[in-house]
């Protein structure tokens, strides 16, 4: 009974978070977003937001679009010169972004929607699993092998990393992009200002 | 009857889990030459980890969050970089040294020089993080560790000390010249009992265990009682390097030194005691500094994560893993001994401590996480003596570095 009731305030508290929280499209809060935990609807983590993406749309209004992960997004947050320097490095292969309309729902740990294996974000760990675990005794690369053949996505990893990624890249209204780090970066140089 | 059994696990597991090579260094270290003039230092740490361990296993049941993912979430990727740095430089040279001290355990067992069984050291701390559960490492060298009360049972046959002896508790034998070198023990004293790893650790298995709300009597037991009582191996051991190689002239300056303080009221059997006591703690130490970087790491950057998953399922962490162990076994061949490399890496950690515990003053407040079990009154004030007290040490533990040439 007592569980009962702790599951019947869990989801009140739920319900009210999803009315007071605007709207995909309103939200730009930093701060509620940044750095959370990514986890797929197969519960695994696969990665933190390091920076955010937004539209600046004719209309003024500047609208989140994507969340984006990876050691180049992390380094423009150390500093906006570093990030080129990484970029230059890395070639773009390690920078991910995930369109809004994954997330489902805005909590602490961010939930998206689709499994792992949609998103490039975490595929160093899918790399890591079969070019080098699999060869080390004890890793148990066998059985989670199997498990995924058997789930329907042993192989098709890289083809299907990037369709939610690209998803709604056509049904986005046409703006001016900005980086969240960007506009932190330029906006306490406006306060110091 | 499950709830008494966890309980009394996670106090035993605290007493044996105590020390470790930096403890064993600055205990055996600070009783050879400064008597009972730094059981106050002990006294003072093991209440300040006691805190902070309480506080962080109160944190990680209510919230569901580590330690590691409260400093990200909270302060954001570019803070989190120096509690994350400070720790990568710290547990690396810590890591190193318990391989070594677990190589000088096998060393004092077999006869052969430690330089050898480094490596074997290394190699039985990599199979064990590769292949045990949470539940094996962090319990079975912590009930092995049970054996360092054969400290206290040393001293309870040496007798009661000296009144010469006893007096040094309140008037520490200070020599000329040597106040740097008693404020460098301090800093160390300070930085092996509140390791910063602990509490990584400590709030990591908080979840690997499926602690809850429910678990916060499990967790203010095993902060107070067995933090507390995991306290009397160090004292213990302080006293007993007190009175046995102080007279002596003998300034504990290796490990091995410090096994023969054992020798006098136990004889041979306490030397491999001594030994297997030795064995046990930095071998726990070793396995938990491992992890709780590895969590670190993992937690930070929000990859899988859990020595209850098969490494293929958590990749990036065991990779992580392995290339950490690898760094400290690099710094290790490089023949340091191991009670000096303790030392400095205690005092490392010391100078680091105020970025580390920071983070506690502003999450322990924090509703969002902690609901209604946010800090009262007396644990703010106890996180603020706490910082002082580290950022002090950490001021003056460099120039004492320097002064002392790393005691």
């Amino acid at each position: 009974m007592k569980e009962r009731e702790q599951e019947q305030v869990r989801e009140q508290v739920r319900e009210e978070i999803r009315e007071e929280v605007p709207s995909r499209e309103q939200i730009l809060v930093m701060r509620n977003i940044m750095d959370n935990q990514l986890e797929t609807s197969d519960d695994i983590e696969i990665g933190r937001v390091a920076d955010i993406e937004a539209e600046l749309r004719p209309d003024g209004r500047l609208v989140l679009t994507r969340l984006m992960t990876g050691p180049e997004a992390l380094a423009g947050r150390i500093s906006s010169r570093l990030r080129p320097i990484v970029h230059f490095l890395l070639r773009n292969r390690f920078e991910h972004g995930i369109p809004i309309d994954e997330i489902d729902g805005f909590h602490p740990t961010l939930r998206l929607r689709g499994r792992a294996i949609d998103y490039s974000t975490g595929e160093s760990e899918r790399w890591l699993a079969n070019h080098i675990f699999r060869w080390l005794p004890g890793s148990g690369w066998k059985e989670w092998h199997e498990q995924l053949e058997q789930s329907g996505t042993g192989t098709a990893e890289t083809e299907t990393a990037t369709e939610a990624e690209t998803r709604t890249e056509e049904t986005r209204a046409p703006g001016h992009a900005v980086r969240g780090s960007a506009v932190a970066s330029h906006q306490s140089k406006h306060h110091s200002h | 009857m499950k709830k008494v059994f966890a309980i009394a696990l996670g106090i035993v597991t605290a007493i044996g889990g105590f020390l470790d090579a930096g403890t064993v260094a600055t205990s055996g270290e600070a009783g050879a030459k400064y008597g009972f003039g730094l059981i106050w230092a002990v006294i003072l740490a093991t209440i300040e980890i006691i805190l902070l361990v309480e506080m962080v296993g109160r944190f990680t049941a209510v919230s569901q969050k580590t330690y590691a993912d409260a400093i990200r979430e909270k302060f954001g990727f570019k803070f989190y970089l120096f509690p994350l740095a400070s720790e990568l430089i710290a547990e690396s040279l810590l890591l190193a040294a318990e391989l070594g001290g677990v190589a000088i355990a096998l060393s004092l067992l077999t006869g052969i020089s430690w330089h050898y069984l480094f490596p074997v050291a290394a190699i039985l701390v990599l199979i064990l993080v590769w292949s045990a559960s949470f539940d094996i490492i962090e319990n079975g060298p912590a009930l092995l560790g049970l054996v360092t009360l054969s400290f206290l049972v040393g001293v309870i046959l040496l007798g009661p000390p000296k009144l010469s002896l006893l007096q040094t508790l309140w008037k520490p034998p200070i020599q000329q010249g040597q106040f740097a070198d008693y404020l460098y023990l301090v800093a160390a004293i300070l930085g092996a009992t509140i390791s910063p790893y602990l509490l990584y650790f400590y709030s990591s298995g908080a979840i690997e265990e499926h602690w809850s709300g429910k678990s916060l009597l499990l967790n203010r037991v095993t902060a107070i009682v067995g933090m507390g009582f995991g306290s009397i191996g160090s004292l213990a051991l302080l006293i007993l390097s007190a009175i046995v190689l102080r007279p002596l002239n003998m300034q504990a300056g290796t490990l091995g030194e410090i096994g023969l303080a054992m020798a006098k009221p136990l004889g041979i059997v306490g030397g491999y005691l001594f030994a297997v006591a030795l064995f046990s703690t930095c071998l726990g130490a070793a396995l938990e500094v491992v992890l709780a970087v590895s969590y670190n790491v993992a937690q930070g950057f929000g990859w899988e994560w859990g020595q209850n998953q098969k490494p293929v399922q958590t990749a990036r962490y065991y990779a992580f893993m392995i290339v950490f162990l690898l760094v400290a076994v690099i710094i290790g061949l490089l023949g340091i001994d191991p009670l000096q490399l303790a030392l400095f890496a205690s005092t490392v950690i010391a100078l680091f401590l105020p970025v580390s515990l920071s983070p506690f003053l502003f999450i322990m407040n924090d509703p969002a996480y902690l609901k209604d079990k946010t800090n009262g009154w007396f644990d703010n004030t106890a996180i603020i003596l706490i910082l002082l007290i580290a950022f002090a040490v950490a001021v003056v533990s460099i120039p004492l570095e320097i002064i002392t040439g790393g005691g």
